[in-house]
């Protein structure tokens, strides 16, 4: 759900610059926003599986 | 916007391949393809996830995210040719981003690789530097100014040598296996991103090749000016390349050793400043 409405934010973002529907600024703006929930929710919705937090090496 | 945004973080992430295959070869070994670190963050990306449970939840997360917007923002900077006092602004969140990966996973070589960022602030003053100087030289700090005031006096590269030297230890600082990526080293692991794994790691790995793309784009746009795109390109492989043998064929300084390193490169930029005044 989050993938597919961040992803179409950047593609409309995208789209409506190029037809000067938005200023460049506005589009750049919307993408710097959205891209970075692209791309982690993205990776979360294809990723493997999601397992127990772990205890990383603290120290002997 | 998003087609080149998406046409950097693939270039990016190919230029790194080519770091490492370059260095490699240098070295003497076979080194991986040079599409390595696309297949590299795809399959971090597949990786089963999660938040280590020493992590602070909130903090482990965000850094990830700031990482890609920030360098998102700083591509579209150079895209409409903004200021790039708005670049080095970005440059200063993406040590928040360096202390916040270390200080947010609650492991020790984690915060070992955030303190190491501390020390490593110090190639924040060649860049000043360098934007004090192009500042006193164009009158601007708009990439546009710049670019409009090389077409005219040819590229700031031969007018001021000595601050592109400057800008250039900036970016190599950032380049994996630099003699200055003492926040990475191997004695720490992977530094401050040892326990970004998974997903956390491939979104990383896109933040970071764009930063790369970023860093090598500007150097081209400040110092040489506006050329066609598949110039640009070229110069910024060229750039890389040069980059990869001084990685390939340097160790790695210690940690104040970087220091000294760089603010050696201030002291130059700033006995260079003194002298054009003099001379002007």
């Amino acid at each position: 759900m989050g993938t597919g409405v961040t992803g179409a934010i950047c593609i409309a973002a995208g789209a409506s610059a190029a037809l000067d529907m938005l200023p460049l600024w506005g589009a750049g703006l919307l993408i710097v926003v959205a891209f970075p929930f692209f791309v982690v929710l993205l990776g979360l919705w294809w990723n493997a599986s999601e397992g127990e937090g772990d205890i990383p090496f603290i120290g002997y | 916007m998003i087609d080149f945004l998406l046409f950097a973080v693939f270039t990016g992430l190919l230029l790194h391949g080519i770091h490492r295959k370059a260095i490699a070869r240098i070295q003497g070994r076979p080194g991986p393809p040079i599409w390595q670190e696309i297949l590299h963050s795809l399959k971090f990306s597949f990786k089963e996830t999660w938040i280590p449970a020493t992590a602070s939840e909130v903090l482990f997360v965000a850094v990830v995210l700031v990482a890609l917007g920030i360098w998102s923002a700083a591509l579209f900077i150079l895209l409409l040719e903004g200021s790039i006092l708005m670049l080095f602004g970005i440059y200063m969140l993406h040590k928040i981003v360096e202390h916040g990966l270390g200080l947010s996973s609650g492991s020790p070589y984690g915060k070992f690789g955030a303190i190491r960022s501390v020390i490593s602030a110090a190639s924040e003053i060649p860049l000043f530097a360098t934007i004090g100087a192009i500042y006193f030289v164009t009158g601007s700090l708009q990439l546009s100014d710049i670019i409009a005031y090389q077409a005219a006096n040819g590229p700031l590269l031969l007018l001021m040598p000595p601050v592109a030297a400057a800008m250039y230890i900036v970016i190599l600082s950032k380049m994996h296996y630099s003699p200055f990526a003492i926040i990475e080293a191997k004695e720490i692991v992977s530094g401050n991103r040892t326990e970004h794994f998974g997903v956390w790691r491939a979104a990383l790995d896109v933040a970071f090749s764009l930063k790369t793309f970023v860093l090598l784009y500007a150097f081209v746009l400040i110092f040489i000016g506006g050329i066609p795109f598949a110039a640009v390109l070229v110069l910024m492989l060229l750039l890389l390349l040069s980059l990869s043998f001084v990685c390939a064929l340097c160790p790695m300084l210690s940690p104040y050793d970087t220091v000294t390193m760089q603010s050696l490169a201030t002291a130059l930029v700033a006995v260079y400043l003194v002298a054009v005044v003099v001379i002007a």
